[in-house]
């Protein structure tokens, strides 16, 4: 391969940004947004939206315009609104898309880089190794046991075979062309860009890749049945409220507008709005921590998972080789002390330096490229003569010598490979005899073996024809392993003390499967092979997974089995998978998580969650999202339902008083200003609570409002009914006049709003931390608050418009104060629900 | 496993099978079973009905090959014995299948030796292996699983 990208260069940026520019990225078409219109549609569909416009008609006929036009234009304010949330919605959508948009490895201005794959242009010369879609249409400079998956494409049902052009084994045309789109299955290769975007070969026929399309999330079937209720709800009172009043004084438009402050007052329109931007902003905030959502209902899912099944090799792995260990006969070395102990020992340095020498700089496997990469940082000149001659590996002889003229004439043989050979080359014997019982201690901590000798002959001698030929010195051992990512460690530690058990599934032998559950800090106390799972009956499997949490040589169907055994036994399953062998596995799990970077489409699309980086770690963050979300959310719909007692509250109140109306229309239509952005973006940007992650898992299926939420809410919202009530009655006896008591309720209710927010924010009763943990938006949210009630009752014209009139100073003070107690009290309440609302 | 090289151009086979027969998917799950041995032919036929799937269960690979193309039939999981009479391995005739239909459906593959088969190479479809003998329970949910994936990822792409 060397050899063919020392030909082809590749582009030079400059030129590759100039081809860009002329001829587009290379990308199909965008599917059609949500368009404008569709949004503006749903907007004036919507109830709140119907009662807002029908009460600026109502105060057009009573002749009172100022009213209508600002009822109006808070219509349109809620259209606005609704259209800047859905581009914002879009907008995370879009750039979820983005994330998820392939990259390429090319060769510009002669090196390696890893860029875009819209980014790609004409003549750009492409690398492409197996489990890649290839980006562009491509003509191939070279191919190394290519097959590639064309069936998106041309609908060819089997992988097709590749060559580079020039090969004697082309046939036709098309085997020495790779197709955007594609799939290359095995092998790699390196090919010359011919066409990108829409005039590739998938660009032409309007093929869509399926993969990543996210879901819109839906609305969960209990926060309908509450919506829906307390839709019914508020229209039936409406209804009686409306032929009450009229009824009762004979003066049907003002019985209207009760009716419509009424409806307002009890539609629940802010459920709907929080799932929606709590899923949408969720899976945004999941990809920051390199994970995409596929499916919203994940989102939910992940605060229930009870065991948590991973692969060992890429995810807890780092699926590389690197060097371990070495082992001369004089000293020893491990990958977990420093890598000076090698430089101070003289026989380590002479094999690693051997071993390296003995490496194949072209074309060489994981094993070499890991010495090759130990050995460039821990030897100081690498340089060791010229290389005379290769004795490649063969059946008979399972090692790779090579044979290098030193500066001062002498040859110098370096050897590396199967230790039983490596002993046999250098002759039986006590030195050999120790070698292999080395060899077998280093395998039995599941490290890969190669044994390195060496041998010296004078300058007069000639490079021997075998090998065997010569007297060869046993240097010692080298110990190879794929090794654990460094975060897996305090990653399953995590998931321990969140009650989360970690099961690994592996298709390595237990071995393996013990060293890296050892290092991970998984129970392998009772491991299972696949032969001695295939001897159990569903049931006794079941009894089985209750306990063991590692599984080595499993196959897919096994694991299969294991996913089915834990379901059965209750727990919330999600695994982590990436073959096309395993998707039927993801799609049986409550939560599949696909490797995006190893991982095949058909297990993407089987997933519910993408990990962008394969790593284990992100798996256990994407966990504790899952948990701040939903919790959030709950926190948010508690709030919500909370408010609505005070605000319906004093809406019904005159009627049952015999009062003239007190919240007006415009007022409520203020207060739900007010409210929608206080759920939807103070909630959602809420920092998990402190024990978020040492708490069992939420259980599964449970409602997003519990009883126990439900009875706290409405005990918050019958409090703050009556401080509202209580300052309301309060300034009536007091001799205030209509407008004056409409001022106090309006101050009550902004008190009672705030004390509100600060309680539900925190289930775990520490006020204190609260406000100093903040973050922008709650000092927004606050501000847009205290900014309304200022201007709205401090200042005389808009105070006037709203038919409202400064009391004494006194009524000012009594409804805050009350609202302060109100939120005191509140907070001391809290910690006797705290423990229900956890469960 | 002798790859053919041919057909990186046949635009035109793929599509008209692949649609499959209208209504296909309220029936039972079909399985097709290649198998030489008459006595295991019986079995998994009685343990695929009793589970409510329809089978479909032939001798060689010929006979699967003949039988698909004349009935039209669109199985969701294929039941491949490695070892059959005739010169066709499993794994040849899942992926003759496959050419055949249009697409590969999931596969198992029995085998009585796990390190002599070679597993066939299929374009999105799963291949498992199952050693022989074989627990029908194992089996069973094997193949419910499979048909469930098929079903649902086949019925996104028509």
């Amino acid at each position: 391969m060397l050899a063919t990208l020392e030909a082809h260069p590749g582009l030079t940026a400059a030129e590759a940004a100039l081809r860009l520019k002329n001829l587009g990225p290379n990308e199909m078409p965008h599917p059609p947004r949500r368009r404008l219109l569709t949004t503006a549609l749903d907007v004036v569909s919507e109830p709140m939206f119907a009662l807002l416009l029908f009460a600026s008609a109502l105060y057009v006929v009573l002749g009172e315009l100022g009213d209508a036009l600002v009822l109006s234009l808070f219509a349109s304010l809620s259209v606005i609104i609704a259209l800047i949330q859905q581009g914002r919605s879009e907008r995370v959508l879009e750039s979820l898309r983005n994330l998820a948009s392939p990259r390429a490895l090319v060769l510009r201005d002669g090196e390696q880089q890893r860029i875009p794959a819209r980014e790609l242009v004409v003549g750009d010369v492409l690398l492409m190794v197996e489990g890649d879609r290839i980006p562009a249409d491509c003509e191939l400079l070279s191919a190394h046991d290519m097959l590639i998956d064309e069936s998106l494409v041309t609908g060819e049902s089997m992988p097709v075979a590749k060559f580079a052009v020039g090969d004697a084994a082309v046939t036709e045309s098309g085997q020495v062309r790779a197709l955007s789109g594609t799939l290359l299955v095995r092998g790699n290769g390196v090919g010359c860009v011919t066409a990108t975007g829409t005039s590739s070969e998938i660009g032409r026929i309007g093929a869509v890749l399926g993969s990543h399309v996210i879901e819109r999330p839906r609305l969960q079937s209990d926060v309908q049945r509450l919506v829906l209720a307390a839709g019914i709800l508020g229209f039936v009172v409406s209804i009686a409220a409306v032929l009450f009043y009229g009824w009762l004084r004979g003066d049907w438009l003002q019985a209207l507008l009760v009716g419509i402050a009424l409806g307002m007052s009890m539609l629940p329109e802010e459920f709907p709005l929080v799932v929606t931007v709590f899923t949408v902003m969720g899976a945004w905030r999941l990809s920051r921590s390199r994970v995409l959502t596929r499916r919203p209902a994940a989102i939910e899912a992940l605060g229930t998972a009870t065991v948590l099944c991973a692969d060992k090799t890429g995810t807890l792995t780092q699926n590389r080789m690197a060097v371990a260990a070495l082992r001369s006969n004089a000293a020893s070395w491990q990958v977990e002390q420093p890598e000076q102990g090698i430089a101070a020992a003289d026989s380590l340095l002479a094999l690693l330096k051997t071993a390296n020498a003995a490496a194949r700089a072209e074309g060489g496997d994981p094993m070499e490229r890991a010495i090759a990469t130990l050995a460039a940082r821990i030897l100081p000149d690498a340089s060791v003569g010229t290389l005379v001659r290769e004795y490649p590996l063969r059946d008979e002889q399972r090692f790779i010598a090579r044979a290098w003229r030193l500066a001062d004439g002498r040859l110098w043989l370096a050897a590396k490979g199967a230790p039983e050979a490596i002993a046999d080359l250098c002759g039986r014997g006590e030195a050999a005899d120790a070698l292999l019982r080395d060899t077998e201690q280093m395998a039995d901590r599941a490290l890969r073996v190669l044994g390195v000798a060496e041998a010296v002959l004078e300058a007069n001698v000639s490079v021997p024809e075998s090998p065997y030929a010569i007297r060869w010195r046993s240097l010692g051992l080298v110990g190879l392993a794929d090794p654990l990512r460094e975060s897996v460690p305090a990653a399953v530690r995590e998931c321990h003390e969140a009650g989360v058990r970690v099961v690994m599934i592996t298709g390595d032998n237990v071995r393996t499967a013990h060293a890296i559950a050892r290092q991970a800090g998984i129970n392998d106390s009772e491991p299972l092979t696949g032969v001695e799972l295939d001897a159990l009956d569903a049931e006794a499997l079941r009894e089985r997974v209750r306990r063991t949490t590692v599984f080595a040589r499993i196959s897919p169907l096994q694991k299969l089995r294991i996913i089915e055994a834990l379901k059965a036994n209750g727990e919330v399953v999600a695994m982590t998978g990436d073959g096309v062998n395993d998707a039927p596995s993801l799609q049986a799990a409550h939560i599949g998580i696909a490797m995006g970077g190893r991982g095949t489409d058909v297990a993407r699309e089987a997933a519910s969650l993408v990990l962008l980086d394969d790593d284990f770690a992100s798996v256990v963050r994407a966990l504790g999202l899952g948990r701040r979300i939903y919790d959030n959310l709950r926190k948010a719909m508690a709030y919500i339902l909370a408010i609505h007692l005070p605000i319906a509250g004093l809406a019904l109140m005159p009627l049952v008083l015999d009062w003239p109306l007190l919240l007006t229309p415009m007022l409520i239509a203020m207060m739900e200003l007010v409210i929608d952005p206080t759920c939807s973006i103070v909630f959602e940007a809420e920092q998990g609570e402190g024990d978020l992650m040492r708490r069992p898992p939420r259980r599964q299926g449970g409602a997003v409002l519990p009883p126990a939420l439900i009875g706290w809410s409405l005990l918050q919202g019958g409090l703050g009914l009556m401080v509202a009530a209580g300052s309301v009655i309060w300034a009536t006896r007091s001799g205030c006049d209509a407008n004056q008591v409409r001022l106090v309720g309006w101050l009550a209710l902004m008190g009672v709003n705030l004390a509100l927010v600060t309680t539900n924010r925190r289930h775990d009763g520490r006020a204190s931390l609260q406000l100093a943990r903040s973050q922008a938006v709650v000092w927004w949210g606050l501000g847009l608050t205290i900014g309304l009630l200022v201007l709205t009752t401090v200042v005389a014209p808009v105070r006037t418009f709203l038919a409202m009139s400064a009391p004494s100073p006194s009524m000012w003070i009594v409804p805050l104060v009350m609202a302060a107690l109100l939120a005191l009290l509140l907070q001391m309440l809290k910690p006797i629900w705290a423990r229900a609302l956890r469960s | 496993m002798e790859i053919s090289a041919a057909g990186s151009s046949s635009k035109s086979a793929a599509p008209d099978l692949v649609r499959g027969a209208p209504g296909a998917a309220d029936q039972a799950a079909l399985v097709l079973h290649v198998e030489d041995d008459a006595a295991v032919r019986a079995s998994v036929q009685m343990l695929m009905r009793s589970a409510g799937l329809r089978v479909v269960s032939v001798a060689s690979g010929t006979e699967a090959l003949q039988r698909v193309q004349s009935e039209r039939l669109q199985p969701d999981v294929l039941i491949v014995d490695f070892h059959l009479a005739d010169d066709m391995t499993g794994t040849d005739v899942a992926e003759a299948l496959a050419r055949k239909i249009g697409h590969a459906p999931p596969t198992i593959v029995l085998t009585g030796d796990k390190s002599n088969a070679e597993l066939p190479w299929l374009v999105n479809a799963p291949v498992w292996m199952v050693s022989k003998p074989f627990d029908p329970a194992v089996l069973l949910a094997g193949v419910e699983s499979l048909a469930s994936f098929h079903r649902r990822t086949h019925a996104r792409d028509t």
